[in-house]
């Protein structure tokens, strides 16, 4: 099983140019040997034969190199930190080797069953860091399983965060109102880095919650810690609606600053400041 | 019709921010040393292992200065400086008395205490931006180790935030503050070397190590805390302490470790300290097993827009220290070794009427220095993020394997989303900035 030549993309392109100026220009001073009626014809020849070879050459993947990332694949369900991890390392040298739109979205699909299937949280981690460069929409619907547990929530993220499709988008709003306590928190933040104005009515609910009323002084242990985390999930939407700007975001950033909990109208301050930075850069003060 | 004269309110919020005078609008007591018997400024350590307990030994010296606070999340580290602090002021009873350094395991307690004018920050990289932001916004001024940031988003907004605080920052890089260095970037900038063509920076070479076994974690070591906005991930010895700078999740390498230093100084020679290269391209030798994943080897360059070439190199392959080539001789500096070609020009002079740049003879006496006057320090802020942004998207350049250009005003790489996508990441919950 052969891979095809990669459809050109301007990465490559360039990178390839780069690669063979040198050999290119040794090329065609090679043909100066020719006498001139021969030069330009057997000249520019020679250089499209090279370019081609080298630019060509890069975007195959040999069947060797199959091999070797499927193999690799086989091994990681079960890496677990402390093993030696160069089928690791296979799977990313085969990811920098390429920029094939098919082979990469065939290793997204494997990396989308391995997920779907026994694996160690270590697998999870490794699998998660490639998807934040390599992630399409086809695993989200697997990333959005791993938002909702709070033992992979966090990778989920890493993963999702800088993906730009609206898919990644809509499986972080719809795990906001899912998920609770440390995993909403991480939502919450990387929904405030993609600037996600959608979730700007939930965040405001977030932060005026009853639950982050301060608590008494006798209340219970169970109440206190709800109530943390009440307030730690208001200082999260509070940042985020800092970071995500508008006029909405803005009225509820001064609301919070006179907010019963202490903690609250602290984070509010300077928030309000960094959301006034917001619309100044996205040029929609009013 | 508008009247010409008339600031509107868009135009007022754009220029007061920008100009960094939107807030805050009441000027620190600090500034005046008020509320102090002594006119003493206060000061928390947030960070006291290595890095931490030097740069402690450097302000504990200061009459002008008060360590009343300490912090790390090894107890070990914390309890050692707090006794460093103790001893020093309890025997120095000209400072008045001293009822202890305080220590805390949270840096958040420090940043609450209202008595703390100043905070040093000593931690490892991936646990700069947070407590710097969070310093920033209480009003408190800073000292914080370099690189500045674990990534250039973080570092951003950490720019961000300390402008629009009014924050006084100094960055651990006091290479600026030694003669050597500021004098061949004085050479540099006023022609001696001619036109300048080329710059060959030169750091360590970096380290690997095998796969580790997970280990227990050691009492009173708060594992957690110090993973913090970091993936989760086994302890084991060799991922903690001085070792974080080995490892992507906490650190760049030698790279990041080393550009706040010595890119950091090619910045100021070329006159191109608050932008960046437009093109960079490299290749990098990065461990295929084991517990470090930060290049071992590495060269890259960088394009400026203004024609300038900067190699970043380990120095294997080059003499460890900054060279910069001209059309008409050449400058090599390092801590300990400066040379020139012309041999006269080490003993040039710079005339008056020349370029001088920002003397400093004692890094941390212009920290206090600046939080008094509200000046600018040697080793700004906006500066250093732009020189550790080097190795920042050296690092992404290496690890793609291809040239990327990049744009130093928006801080985004052009026509490559994948590179995009590398610049930031998650932080773990609850953590965020």
């Amino acid at each position: 099983m052969l891979s095809q030549a990669k459809p050109f993309s301007r990465p490559v392109f360039v990178s390839t140019i780069n690669s063979c100026e040198t050999l290119l220009y040794c090329s065609w001073k090679g043909c100066t040997m020719f006498n001139t009626r021969y030069r330009y014809k057997y000249g520019f020849v020679l250089c499209f034969f090279v370019f081609n070879l080298i630019f060509f050459t890069r975007q195959h993947v040999s069947a060797e190199d199959m091999d070797r990332v499927q193999n690799s694949l086989k091994l990681i369900p079960s890496f677990r930190f402390g093993d030696s991890r160069a089928a690791l390392t296979e799977v990313e040298t085969f990811i920098r080797s390429t920029n094939d739109i098919e082979k990469r979205a065939w290793l997204e699909n494997e990396f989308v069953r391995i997920l779907n299937s026994d694996v160690t949280y270590d697998c999870i981690d490794f699998i998660c860091r490639q998807l934040r460069v390599i992630g399409t929409d086809i695993s989200i619907p697997v990333l959005e399983k791993l938002l909702l547990d709070n033992k992979t929530s966090d990778m989920a993220c890493y993963a999702l965060l800088p993906n730009s499709s609206p898919a990644a988008g809509k499986a972080l709003r719809d795990a906001l109102k899912k998920t609770t306590g440390k995993a909403r928190i991480g939502i919450i933040y990387s929904l405030g880095e993609r600037k996600d104005h959608e979730c700007v009515d939930e965040l405001v609910s977030l932060i005026f919650d009853e639950s982050t009323k301060p608590a008494p002084d006798d209340a219970k242990p169970e109440e206190m810690e709800a109530c943390k985390i009440a307030v730690e999930t208001a200082i999260a939407s509070i940042r985020a609606l800092a970071s995500i700007g508008g006029k909405q975001a803005g009225h509820a950033l001064s609301r919070a600053k006179v907010h019963e909990n202490q903690a609250v109208r602290t984070a509010a301050s300077p928030a309000f400041l960094k959301w006034a930075d917001t619309m100044v850069q996205n040029d929609n003060g009013e | 019709m508008k009247n010409k004269g008339t600031l509107g309110r868009r135009s007022f919020v754009k220029t007061t921010l920008t100009a960094g005078i939107g807030a805050p609008m009441i000027v620190p007591s600090r500034v005046f040393g008020a509320n102090a018997p002594s006119g003493r400024l206060t000061m928390g350590c947030i960070g006291v292992g290595g890095m931490g307990t030097t740069n402690m030994q450097k302000f504990i010296t200061r009459e002008d200065v008060r360590i009343v606070a300490v912090c790390d999340v090894d107890r070990l580290h914390r309890l050692n400086a707090k006794e460093i602090v103790d001893t020093k002021y309890g025997e120095t009873h000209t400072c008045g008395p001293f009822h202890g350094c305080s220590h805390y395991n949270d840096f958040r307690e420090i940043i609450d205490r209202k008595d703390i004018d100043l905070v040093l920050i000593a931690t490892p990289d991936h646990w700069h931006a947070i407590p710097a932001i969070m310093a920033a916004d209480a009003g408190k001024d800073i000292y914080c180790e370099k690189p500045i940031a674990l990534t250039v988003p973080e570092g951003r907004a950490m720019c961000e935030a300390v402008r629009r605080n009014g924050t006084i920052w100094q960055t651990g890089s006091w290479q600026r503050s030694v003669e050597n260095f500021r004098f061949a970037c004085e050479l540099v900038r006023n022609g001696r070397i001619g036109r300048l063509e080329t710059v060959i920076v030169s750091l360590p070479t970096g380290s690997e190590i095998g796969p580790q076994p997970e280990m227990p974690i050691p009492e009173g070591f708060d594992y957690d805390f110090w993973l913090g906005p970091a993936p989760w991930a086994p302890y084991t010895e060799k991922r903690c302490h001085w070792n974080f700078r080995w490892i992507m999740d906490y650190s760049g390498g030698q790279l990041t470790d080393w550009a706040g230093h010595h890119c950091d100084i090619a910045h100021w020679g070329m006159d191109t300290e608050l932008t960046g290269p437009v093109r960079i391209e490299g290749r990098g030798d990065f461990p295929s097993d084991g517990l470090w994943n930060t290049a071992k080897s590495y060269r890259f360059e960088c394009l400026y827009e203004n024609g300038l070439k900067m190699t970043v190199v380990n120095d294997a392959q080059e003499k460890r220290g900054i060279r910069f080539n001209g059309s008409e001789g050449w400058v090599h500096v390092d801590r300990e070794s400066f040379d020139a070609h012309p041999k006269s020009l080490l003993t040039s002079i710079i005339a008056k009427n020349e370029i001088h740049l920002y003397k400093s003879t004692d890094h941390w006496g212009n920290f206090i220095d600046c939080v008094r006057s509200r000046a600018m320090t040697v080793a700004p802020i906006a500066i250093l993020h732009r020189s550790v942004t080097i190795a920042h998207i050296g690092n992404i350049a290496m690890l793609l394997e291809r040239p990327l250009q990049w744009d130093p005003g928006t801080e985004r790489f052009i026509n490559d989303p994948e590179a995009n996508r590398m610049l930031s990441r998650a932080m773990r919950s609850p953590w965020g900035i």
